[in-house]
Order: structure tokens, then C-alpha cells, then sequence
């Protein structure tokens, strides 16, 4: 490659990083997810979760509600989840006791509904300067394809702000361009527990196959399997261990 | 042109408001229609809207609230429409009450309306001189004392606020006038006209006291603006709305109070009045943030339905129907608390900002209602304080303060601020938010199911035309929801990993198919 190309990089490089300082990101609590990102969710950057199906689009929703609550469990202030109706319409309204069961507290949710792609972009941008909230989590239908002009602008706002912005795309939405990563959730199964006397096995903890399909970090796409716990409110990447059921065991 | 409305009454079709040149004519209110076309036969008819008459009585009450907030329209009287203000404290800021009258009579000769006006010390004094008195045509100043008792009972019954038959009857007994209805004994007329005539003379004649109910509650902070010139450019408007929450917080100050609602009316020169609806998730009387909320109201206003200023706007009343005394707050001593009451305080104005561009409804809070019906279990409330509630009474100004009261206070911030979250109990019950899915449909949709078992957990089931095979299950959980069967809940997963909540309704051997429904996604 060319020297000057070389000098070049390195100015660049230079002013990027001059420009944003570095804030330890939010960990996730999976490990090799975070390895992968860097350290966790990027704090002052948009995370970006895409269903792998449209099946899927409840699951990328639990699992941006999970990291919400390990957000809300690190920092301080409130969510703000910000949702344009669409999902609602598929799969249902955001419901407080599945919050709370999730570990997102309801009290410290603040639900906008926006009326129009326009008014989503700007309540985002807005949220996301907003210094002192917890989270912001954005619902992004099919229609509301974020402009590359206005989801730059929310990247620029969440930098400014240091917010954590969140937004769960469906199946359709165009990409969001300047995310610092984009994750592409699937729903996976969980370890049932097989209960004496009953039909089918007990649910076990939620699993979703989240695979990274383009960071700015520079990792290389990769899929990572991750469970959370109920209980602690925790994701955790679950060991690999030989004494799981295989599909024969549970259908048995 | 002749002109009348029409009312079925006693004895067939008659006349019950005409237009100048109808009287001009000869006719007469009450006459006959049959009787009227004969002396002008090319009179114009329409059916009279006692209704919508009412309704534009009211608009004209409220309009008139820029001379005095007690304003009441004359109720229980057909066909009669007057207006009582009670000016008591308001006269000298329109130079007088002769030059208040005046102004009065102008305005509303702007509007095309014919008005006649009269000032006295009772209500009864003033409807009677007002209608019957002829300088009522210029406005009409009473003195008090006997010498208003002496004009009053100068004029005819029909100045009492009396219904029609009273009226002739004493017509009939040749008591044509109030001062001869006042020489007779009150017992008398009592026991054979009824008490309310009796009520109505006294009334009348300042013997007793009578209060007016205005149409609008009145808020005690409030301010007006009287502008030298109409307003007519949005820009001018926004202006002087920031103005009017300065003065407003001043006003605040003074009691050490915030508002958490701000209402605005805007009264155009012709005859109408717009109102702008601010609201806050915790009081304050920042008047920068009033100005931007109200700001977002104006923009807001002219998105949806637009910004008709008309011929402009000559007075800006801003009033705060919902305050409460504001605590005193001494943060700085300790840096953490002081970040938190910060960052607490951008979340408010950050919910405010957004309630007021979106509507107070879409920008909301998730409160637990203590109901075991999964879909009532879980509502949201509105974060800021006004829209709503004021919404539910058509008041303008008097945007109700006792619902906006009742419909803020559990949505109050103070238990999210993050540090002082000292509560331990959890919003909703732990047990039972357990095993409820992250998003909830309102109306649960029917799915059809094969379940191994009759009574047990689906193996299979349809919906939105796509098959699902369930590999893990969790339930059954009943839940009696006032319907005629109960819902037995299963949390289910699919073999891909998918969650779902689904109930049956009706068991096997209780009814002939239970029916099933999909109510949730993400269990």
C-alpha cells in the first residue's frame, strides 16, 4: 500500500478517536459477545438488532429487552423505549409484568409512541442527547426505513449525549447504517426441564443464537449462543458442556 | 329580506326569532307561521335548532370571558338568550362601566349580532332592564338602591325570568308590570303562581341574592395580555406566548408554586376562541420550558388541523389550573445527588418536550392495576399533566383540575429518580410477572390447536396460516376473567425456540371444543 495512504489512515484515525473519547462500553454479560464488541454495548452508539425470521422479531425484541435490563442494572436514570406501532400491531403492546420478569423495571420505562417514521427519528435523536437515561430502546417497523441522514443524526446525538441507543429493526427496515453492531437475533431452544408426569419438558431458559454480523471494532462475523437467567436478570454465554440433552433426550 | 325561524307549539307552527326586517314587516315572535305568510308572503322559514342555538350561546360565553371569567348563559328559559357577566372588580380595566358596556355592544355588533346591555346590582335587575329597558339598546348603567327598585318596577312581568304561562296569567290580573306585581301580597302570588315567581320578583328587585354558575372554572393563577394590535403572524403568536409564560411564572413566584398544566386561550377578534393545552410531569415554573412546550403546541396546532389566527388575536389569557407548592431543594452539597436531580430533571424535560409535540397520550408511563384479567393487569398513563383531562371537559380554561389531579399523581416521577429509589416492592406482583410474556395483544386472536391430552398443553397449533410444533410447555395457570368460561394459560415454545403465550378457553367435557387464542409473544 502507498505511504501516503498509510498517513492518511492514521490522520484519520487520529481525529476519530480525538473526537470520541473512550468510554468503557456497557458489558453485556457474554463473554464472547463482548470480546467481540470490544467490551459490551457501545456507550455514546447505536446497537443494532435484526430478527434473523420474521418468526423471530418477538425474540429480537426479548433480547434488546435483556440487554436494556443490564443497562438499567449498570447505570443509573431511566428507558425510554421508543416504538412506531408496527411491532405492537404484529405481536402485541409492551407488556409491565413481562418487563419486570425480564428484570426491566417498569417504573423506570418511559413508553413514546410515535405517529410517523419523521417523529420516530426525532424522538430518538432526541432521547439519545438526552444525558442521564439508562437506555434508549427504538422499535423501527418496516415503513420507518431510517434515512441514512436521520440515523447519522441519532448516531451523532448519542455521542454527544453518551447514551446507550438501542434499536430493534424488523425484517424489512433498511439497514441502520452507522451502527457501531449490528446483531442478527434468532430464537434457539432452550434446555427444557423434563418434569416427572408431564407431556411435554418445562421451559428452561431463554437461548437466542445472536450472531455478529458487522461491527466497527473490526471483529469478524460470528454467532454466539446466549442464555439469560431470569432470576439474576444476567445474559451469560452457557459453557459448552457434554450433559446437555440432545433433541433425541427431549422429544423423548 | 324577512326572515324566521319556526317551533311547533300550542295550536300548530309559530314564530320563534325573526330578523329586523321581519319585524320591520309587523310580525311578531309567537305568531302564527299560517298567520305570518299571510302579512308577508314571502317570508324565508327554517326550523329553530334549539340545540345548536345553545351551542353557540356557549361560544359566545366563552369569548366573552375576556371582559370577566364569571360568565353564564340565562339557563331554563326557551327561546331567550342572554348572557349574565359579573363584572364585580372588572369594569375599571375597560374604563368604567359605562365604557365596558360600550364595548361590549361594539364587539358584538362586529360579530353581527344585536345586543342590547345593561349594568345593575343583582342579575334579576340586570336581565329585566337589559330586555326591557329601551336605553338597554346603548348599554344601560342602573343606579342602585330605590332608585333601581323603581326602574325594575317600571318594567313588564316578562322581565322576571318567568315562563310563559306565568307571564299571561298575570297579564290576565292585569299585573302587567314588576312594580305592580311587588304591591301584592307574596303569600298570595305564591299560592297561586308557585314560590319561583315569588323567588324571581325578589330577584328581581335585589331582595335576594343570587349567584351566577360560570361555564368556565376559574383558575386563580392566571394572566391576560391585552395587545395594542391583533396578532395575526404565527411568529407574533409564538412571541407573545413566550411573553404570557413569563408572566406566568412571575405570577407563580409570587407563591412559590409550579403548574404542571398550562392552558392558553387565544381570543380572535371575531367572536372565537383558540386554546392551547400545555402539560408537565412534575411542577415547575420555568418559563423557558413553558415557551418551548407551548411552542411545540402551536406547531402541533398547525400540523394537524392548522393555525387559523382569523383576523387576528387581541387577547392572550394564560392560565395554571393545576399548581402545587414547590419544595425547596438544596442538592449542590452532595455531588452524587446533585447529577442525579440533573439528569432527573433532562428525563422531565425530555418527557415534556415530547408530550407536547406528540400529545400528552403518546408519551406515557406503565402502571400496574390490581386486576388478575391479564390485558386490564398493565395501563399507561400520561406523563404530563393537562391534555387529557382537559379534553374530557370542554372547558378551555377550566381544564378540570380535580381529573387532571386524579389522573397524574401515580405517574409521578419521584420514584424513578435514581438514586432515593429506596422502594424495594416491584411494580406489578413478582409471582405473577413471572410467567407473563414482554408483549401482550389487547385482543387475543383464535388459533387453532391439537393438544395431546384434552386438558393439557398443545402439541400443534395454526396461526397467521403457519404451523408451529411445541417442543416445551409451562402450565397450565387459570385465570378467571368474568367471562363464561375460564382461561387455562401455557407458556409454550416452539422446537425453533419461539415463545408464545396461548390459553384455552372451555374445558374438554365442560363444552364440546375448547377454543384457543394466541394473547402473547416473547414469554
Amino acid at each position: 500500500m502507498r505511504p501516503e495512504l498509510h498517513h492518511l489512515r492514521a490522520q484519520v484515525r487520529a481525529i476519530e478517536a480525538h473526537a470520541r473519547p473512550h468510554v468503557t462500553p456497557l458489558a453485556t454479560g457474554g463473554d464472547g459477545l463482548d470480546d467481540a464488541l470490544g467490551g459490551g454495548l457501545a456507550i455514546g452508539g447505536i446497537t443494532e438488532f435484526v430478527p434473523a425470521a420474521f418468526m423471530d422479531e418477538p425474540a429480537s425484541i426479548t433480547f434488546a429487552l435483556a440487554c436494556a435490563a443490564t443497562a438499567l442494572a449498570q447505570r443509573a436514570g431511566d428507558l425510554v423505549i421508543v416504538e412506531d406501532g408496527s411491532h405492537a400491531r404484529l405481536w402485541g403492546h409492551i407488556y409491565g409484568p413481562g418487563l419486570q420478569a425480564l428484570g426491566v423495571d417498569p417504573r423506570r420505562v418511559l413508553l413514546v409512541s410515535t405517529p410517523s417514521s419523521k417523529a420516530t427519528h426525532a424522538c430518538l435523536e432526541d432521547c439519545a442527547r438526552t444525558t442521564g437515561l439508562a437506555g434508549v430502546l427504538g422499535f423501527v417497523g418496516p415503513k420507518a426505513g431510517f434515512a441514512l441522514a436521520g440515523a447519522r443524526r441519532v448516531q451523532l446525538a448519542a455521542e454527544q449525549g453518551g447514551a446507550v441507543v438501542m434499536v430493534v429493526a424488523s425484517l424489512r427496515t433498511p439497514v441502520f447504517a452507522p451502527a457501531f453492531a449490528r446483531l442478527k437475533i434468532a430464537a434457539a431452544p432452550s434446555r427444557g426441564r423434563v418434569l416427572r408426569g408431564a407431556s411435554l419438558p418445562d421451559l428452561g431458559p431463554p437461548v437466542w443464537h445472536v450472531s455478529l454480523e458487522r461491527a466497527r471494532s473490526g471483529a469478524r462475523p460470528q454467532t454466539f449462543e446466549l442464555e439469560y437467567d431470569y432470576a439474576t436478570h444476567r445474559l451469560y454465554q452457557p459453557a459448552p458442556l457434554g450433559h446437555r440433552y440432545s433433541d433425541a433426550q427431549r422429544r423423548a | 329580506m324577512a326572515f324566521a325561524t319556526t317551533a311547533r307549539a300550542s295550536g300548530g307552527v309559530r314564530l320563534v326569532a325573526l330578523n329586523r326586517a321581519a319585524q320591520e314587516a309587523g310580525l311578531s315572535r309567537g305568531m302564527m307561521l299560517a298567520g305570518a305568510k299571510a302579512l308577508v308572503p314571502d317570508l324565508i322559514v327554517a326550523d329553530s335548532e334549539p340545540q345548536r342555538e345553545y351551542e353557540d350561546l356557549m361560544a359566545l360565553a366563552r369569548w366573552a370571558m375576556r371582559w370577566t371569567p364569571y360568565v353564564a348563559p340565562a339557563k331554563h328559559l326557551t327561546n331567550t338568550h342572554a348572557l349574565f357577566l359579573d363584572i364585580t372588580g372588572c369594569a375599571h380595566l375597560f374604563g368604567g362601566e359605562r365604557a365596558m358596556l360600550g364595548d361590549m355592544l361594539r364587539r358584538m355588533r362586529m360579530l353581527g349580532l344585536t345586543a342590547r346591555a345593561a349594568c345593575a346590582s343583582t342579575p334579576g335587575a340586570a336581565f329585566a332592564l337589559a330586555r326591557f329597558a329601551p336605553e338597554a339598546k346603548d348599554g344601560l348603567c342602573a343606579p342602585d338602591g330605590a332608585a333601581l327598585r323603581a326602574l325594575v318596577g317600571s318594567m313588564p312581568v316578562e322581565g322576571l325570568r318567568i315562563n310563559e304561562g306565568t307571564a299571561s296569567g298575570l297579564r290576565a290580573l292585569g299585573l302587567k308590570t314588576i312594580g305592580a306585581l311587588a304591591g301584592q301580597s307574596s303569600s298570595a302570588l305564591a299560592r297561586r303562581f308557585g314560590i319561583d315567581l315569588v323567588r324571581a320578583l325578589d330577584r328581581a328587585r335585589g331582595q335576594e341574592e343570587e349567584a351566577i354558575d360560570p361555564v368556565c372554572e376559574i383558575i386563580p393563577r392566571r394572566v391576560r395580555l391585552r395587545l395594542m394590535e391583533p396578532l395575526m403572524t404565527r411568529d407574533g403568536l409564538e412571541k407573545a406566548c413566550g411573553k404570557a409564560a413569563g408572566e406566568i411564572c412571575t405570577l407563580l413566584e409570587r407563591y412559590n408554586e409550579g403548574a404542571m398544566a398550562v392552558v392558553v386561550n387565544l381570543y380572535r377578534v371575531d367572536g372565537v376562541v383558540l386554546t392551547l393545552h400545555g402539560g408537565a410531569g412534575r411542577p415547575h415554573r420555568d418559563a423557558v420550558l413553558w415557551n418551548r412546550v407551548l411552542r411545540e403546541r402551536i406547531e402541533a396546532l398547525a400540523n394537524s388541523e392548522g393555525l387559523d389566527l382569523g383576523f387576528g388575536i387581541d387577547v392572550i389569557e394564560i392560565g395554571a389550573p393545576v399548581v402545587e407548592v414547590l419544595a425547596e431543594v438544596v442538592a449542590d452539597l452532595d455531588p452524587v445527588a446533585a447529577a442525579a436531580l440533573a439528569s432527573a430533571d433532562a428525563l422531565h424535560r425530555l418527557a415534556d418536550r415530547m408530550s407536547a409535540r406528540l400529545g400528552a397520550g403518546r408519551v406515557t408511563r406503565l402502571v400496574g392495576v390490581d386486576s388478575h384479567v391479564p390485558e386490564r393487569a398493565s395501563i399507561v398513563l400520561p406523563c404530563a399533566a393537562g391534555e387529557v383531562a382537559a379534553k374530557r371537559s370542554e372547558g378551555g380554561l377550566a381544564s378540570s383540575i380535580a381529573q387532571a389531579g386524579r389522573n397524574t399523581p401515580s405517574v409521578s416521577f419521584a420514584d424513578s429518580s435514581p438514586v432515593g429509589r429506596g422502594s424495594t416492592t416491584s411494580a406489578f406482583p413478582p409471582h405473577i410477572a413471572a410467567r407473563r410474556p414482554a408483549m401482550l395483544m389487547a385482543n387475543a386472536e383464535p388459533i387453532e390447536a391439537i393438544a395431546e391430552v384434552p386438558d393439557g398443553p398443545p402439541r400443534v397449533f395454526r396461526w397467521r396460516a403457519l404451523s408451529f410444533k411445541i417442543a416445551c410447555a409451562q402450565g397450565p395457570e387459570r385465570i378467571l376473567c368474568g367471562e363464561e368460561h375460564a382461561r387455562d394459560y401455557y407458556r409454550v415454545e416452539t422446537v425453533e425456540g419461539r415463545r408464545f403465550w396461548l390459553y384455552r378457553q372451555g374445558l374438554p367435557g365442560v363444552v364440546e371444543r375448547p377454543r384457543w387464542f394466541m394473547q402473547g409473544s416473547g414469554a
